[in-house]
Formats: C-alpha cells, structure tokens, sequence
C-alpha cells in the first residue's frame, strides 16, 4: 500500500501535471524526431576523418587477394596494414579501427551455403569508425551470400543436379566472376555506397547518444525531489506513517526505470537497434549507474537548485566526453581515451558488438558497475545521516 | 491519572563535542497539551525528533505506550509537502502512506480540508499557496489519520491571526478527543492558550 502510494506521488512528481505533463511524454519522441531530421541529408563525412585498417588474410585465394587489394582503393581507410605475424591486440594499440581477418576457406564456404563470416575485431576507443567498418563488411558479405545464390540457381538450370565434382567445377568457373560482380556491378567500394555505410554507423552513433541523454535525464528528473524530502522533514513524517525513507528510493528507482524503458524501447524500434544480452546489460549497468550517481549528488548538496545544477553539469560532461555530440575519437587524445567507458561510448560499443562478447565489454561494464556499487554504498548512510541532521 | 503515553527518561544526546540534550526526563498523559519553551537552538526540535523516535538517544530510555503505534503525528518546523502537487494530492499521499483508501480516504481528506478552510485551494499546486495556507495543510498532513500523539514544532510561526486561531482551536479539539499534544514554541502566548503545563529548556536541560 505505502509503495503503491509511493509510486503515485512519484508518477505526479515526475510528469507534473497539465501542459508540463505532455511536455514531458512528448520529449523523448521530439528527441527522436530532431535525431532523424538532423540526419536529412547528413553523410559520414560529417564525423568521420579518413582511418587506418588492418587486413589479415587466411584464405589466400585469388578471390581473397581481390577482396583485399581492392581496401586499398578506398577513401575512408588512409592506411591498410597487412597484418602478416601482429596480433589483433597489437594492430589496434597501434591505431587500426578494426582488424578483418579474412578466415581459411571463407569463398568456398561462402559458395558451399556454409555460415561464414570475416573475422572483424573493432577498436572500441573509435566506435563510430567502428560502426562503418562492421557495416560495410556485412554489406561484402550479404552481397556475396546474394551473389552465391544467383550462381548456384545459374548453374542448377544449365547442369541440373550437382555432384561434388562438378560442384568443384562450379565453384571455380563461378566464384571469380560473382566476386567482381560483387564488388564492381553493386559498387560496394564507391565513395557514395561507403558513406551510406557510414550513415548507418551514424545512425546507430546518434541511437547511442539520445538513449544515453534519456537514461541521465529521466533519473536527474526523478531525483530532483530527493534533497526536499530529505531535508523538509517529509523523511521523517514518512517514517512515522510506518513506512521506509528506503521504500521511496525503490519507488523513485522503479519510476525511473519505466520512464527510461518506454522510450528506450522506443529509439531501438524506430532505428532497429537489435536488443542483444550484451546491449540489455549495457543499458541496464548505464541506468543503475546514472540513478546511483545522482541519488549521492542530491544527498550531499542537500540542496534541490545545486543537485539540479551540479547533475546537469554531470550529465553534459558524460554526453560530450563520452562522444554523444561528436565521436570520442576526434574529441582529442584525453576525451578519446575516455569516452569507450563513458555512458554513450559504452552503449554504441554494446551495439556494435556481438551480442556474447561480455569479455571484451567487461572493463567497460566494470567502469559503470563499480562507482554504481560505491554510490549505493554511500546512500544509505548519506540517507540516514540527513534525516538525524533535520531532525 | 492515566498512565503516561510516552515517557522520557534522562535521555543524553550531543552532536560532537555539543550537548544538546542534558538528562531529560518527562511524561506526556493522554489528553493533556505540553509545552516545551525554550529560545532558538534550545534543543526543542531534537527533543521532538526523540519523542517521535525519529533520533536515537546517546543513552536514555524512551517508552510509548502500544497504542500509539503509527498513531503519531508530527508536524515539523518546515513545510514537510510536496510543493509541486495539489493539496489534496499532498493528503492523498500522506492517507495512503498511513493505508486509508477508497471512501474513508476521501471523507477524511474532504473533512481537513474543510476544517482547516483549504476547501478553495485544494486543486492548487502548494507552492502556490500563502504562507499560513501552508502550514495549515502541513498540520493536515499530519492529522490524516487521528493521532494519540500530537507533535507540534513552532507550529505558529508566521501565521496570520485567523490562522492561528482555526489551529489552536483544532489543538483543543484534538485535546477533549483524548489525543496527547506537545508543543515546542520560542512564544509564550500561545503557550499560555493552549497548554496545560509548560516545562522551560534552557541549554539542553529541562527546567
């Protein structure tokens, strides 16, 4: 019952009432519409300078070597290493946005119907550069498995069915004419096609920056309430009715986390953002990690203006940092170094990302998950050591 | 006479190196209004926090009766609502936190509203409202459900005439019902009105 009450006044406190509450529903949608207007007619040139690539081929095909020789034609790498003994930790200390590894037998297996994929491993200090590089190699990939398809359709109606000799035969008289309709006829490479690649890596660049202002804002909203309630005595009379401080924290908490869901959810649908485990946990980490932050900033400024001003402050410093305004890369060495475990550096990574690679994320997560931990820590007696003071 | 509903016994508190309170012992009896005077800084709030069981004594014993079990009511100093709701949607709040709800919820608010004569005002955010409009609707806050104890900080200070008047006379309604009241004011007059017995606190120490 107390909660349930809780959870009323908090919905009210939130949303306000009236022409403040619309306002405040239509928000995230008006984020969004600002986000896909801004993007009319935006190419990635807009955030993106030229980068360097590494290139590691296994298969060592003809096809292979095309695939490759071709990376070097391209605008957007400004150096492709051939990575011949480093490893893909030592390419991308060494600047590289990602690393491609074409595996063993990738064209024949592509030909074979088999599931195969370039090997990519992505530089999460440049996650927009990042985002084009993972676009544009499934792109390749897509447009060959296409390609394979219309081959062994071709070859099905001239020879009718194969045996595995003459599926060989196929293979070769086929393979090198559909890699070069690949990448000539479709224009995979050209400048244009790239840059549309890169539109997506930008989409999914402003999808991570608006969902990264919704998770600080709607918390930095909800826990506006927090020093007057703490330092009015509302606390304490809240006590004396049976009920918890803590319970209006969970209240506030729960609230929070509806009003960050809803357009959350949202911006994922409207950009089709897979929702992997990876980017679940990542925004989870992000949405504990922002309420705990400004839950301690309103019990230490005791002071409903200053929690307001210093968690704005905050909030600005996380989206320009992190690279929500503009890629953390080009931010400059310090603000690059910084932004792969800020909140909107952190969630673009966890959507570029397979959704397994918690290994690879772990740093990240643990760049949230520890000040989460210190912060929730400190509540308690920062909550309790309030309520004695206005007492 | 009754028997006490709360006592207080040589009850010792500082903060740091300050004692505020200095073995404090006293009884508040059913129906009875107490007022505690002392000048600012006396210690009065910190009193009233203890009695409320808000603040842990350093050592003391404090005793309510089991009756008063989310019977007490405190009305502090400060505007203790939600300044951006209504003043119904304060009482609402404050009635669902102490678990009325449906029509005695309602009658009970329609009754404070009416009693404290914020009828007018109810649908107005508080922030918007006058001073002594304030603190009624504080005072109503606190009365939500009827309180066995009754505990007042100040509870006049900047308050108009007519105001003054509809809350003492709420005291002493409260009072003939049964209800404990304790008062901790830095005026005498309104002590005078209302209380029964006033002890003086003077540098933490009842006198």
């Amino acid at each position: 019952m107390r909660f349930l009450a809780c959870l009323k006044k908090d919905i009210r406190l939130m949303t306000g009432g009236g022409i403040r509450t619309l306002l405040f529903l239509a928000l995230p949608a008006v984020l969004v519409f600002l986000m896909l207007w801004g993007m009319r007619g935006l190419d990635a040139e807009s955030f993106t300078k030229s980068f360097p690539i590494a290139v590691r081929d296994n298969d060592n095909t003809l096809m292979s070597g095309m695939l490759i020789s071709r990376l070097d034609d391209i605008g957007m790498f400004d150096k492709v290493v051939h990575a011949e003994n480093e490893t893909d930790g030592e390419l991308l200390e060494a600047g590289c946005a990602a690393v491609v590894t074409v595996p063993k037998d990738f064209f024949y297996d592509i030909y074979d119907m088999s599931d195969t994929d370039v090997v990519i491993s992505l530089n999460m200090n440049m996650p927009h550069e990042a985002a084009i590089v993972m676009s544009t190699f499934g792109a390749i990939t897509r447009l060959l498995t296409e390609n394979q398809r219309a081959s062994y359709a071709a070859a099905r109606v001239k020879y009718g069915e194969l045996g595995p000799v003459e599926w060989e035969a196929v293979y070769r008289d086929y393979s090198l004419a559909a890699l070069d309709s690949a990448l000539s006829r479709l224009d995979v490479f050209s400048m244009d096609e790239l840059y549309t690649k890169g539109y997506d890596g930008t989409k999914l660049f402003f999808g991570a920056s608006v969902i990264s202002m919704i998770m600080l804002f709607m918390p930095l909203m909800m826990l506006r309430s927090v020093p007057e309630e703490i330092g009015s005595g509302l606390a304490g009379r809240f006590s004396l009715a049976g009920g918890s401080v803590y319970l209006t924290v969970l209240s506030k908490l729960a609230i929070a986390f509806i009003f960050v869901l809803v357009p959350t959810a949202l911006i994922l649908i409207v950009l089709k953002i897979k929702l992997t485990l990876l980017l679940a946990a990542a925004l989870v980490c992000s949405f504990l990690f922002s309420f705990s932050l400004f839950l301690v900033i309103s019990l230490l400024t005791k002071d409903a203006a200053l929690s307001q001003f210093s968690g704005v402050s905050l909030m600005l410093f996380i989206l320009l940092a992190g690279g929500a305004f503009y890629p953390g890369a080009l931010l400059g060495k310090a603000f690059g170094a910084i932004s792969g475990y800020l909140m909107p550096g952190m969630i673009l990574s966890a959507m570029l990302l397979p959704g397994g690679a918690f290994k690879e994320m772990l740093p990240r997560f643990l760049a949230l998950i520890v000040p989460f931990a210190v912060f929730a820590a400190l509540s308690a007696p920062l909550i309790r050591s309030g309520i004695r003071r206005r007492a | 006479m009754d028997a006490p509903v709360l006592s207080l016994k040589d009850i010792v508190l500082s903060y740091g190196a300050e004692r505020v309170l200095d073995s404090v012992s006293l009884d508040v009896y059913p129906g009875e209004v107490l007022g505690v005077r002392g000048v600012n800084g006396a210690g009065k709030s910190t009193l009233l926090g203890i009695m409320a069981g808000l603040i842990a004594p350093d050592s003391g014993t404090r005793t309510v009766s089991p009756e008063l079990k989310s019977r007490i009511a405190l009305v502090p100093q400060e505007i203790a609502l939600y300044p951006s709701l209504t003043g119904r949607q304060n009482l609402e709040f404050w009635a669902e936190a102490y678990g009325l709800k449906g029509a005695p919820k309602k009658a009970r608010i329609g009754y404070l509203l009416k009693e404290l004569n914020l009828q007018d005002k109810a649908r107005k955010r508080v922030e918007t409202y006058s001073g002594g409009m304030q603190r009624r609707l504080n005072m109503a806050a606190a009365l939500v459900v009827t309180p066995k104890l009754l505990l007042l900080d100040e509870p006049t200070v900047g308050l108009d005439t007519e105001s003054v008047s509809i809350m003492l006379s709420l005291i002493t309604r409260l009072k003939n019902a049964g209800c404990a009241v304790v008062l901790v004011s830095h005026a005498g007059d309104e002590m005078k009105l209302a209380c029964d017995r006033v002890l003086e606190l003077k540098d933490g120490r009842l006198l």
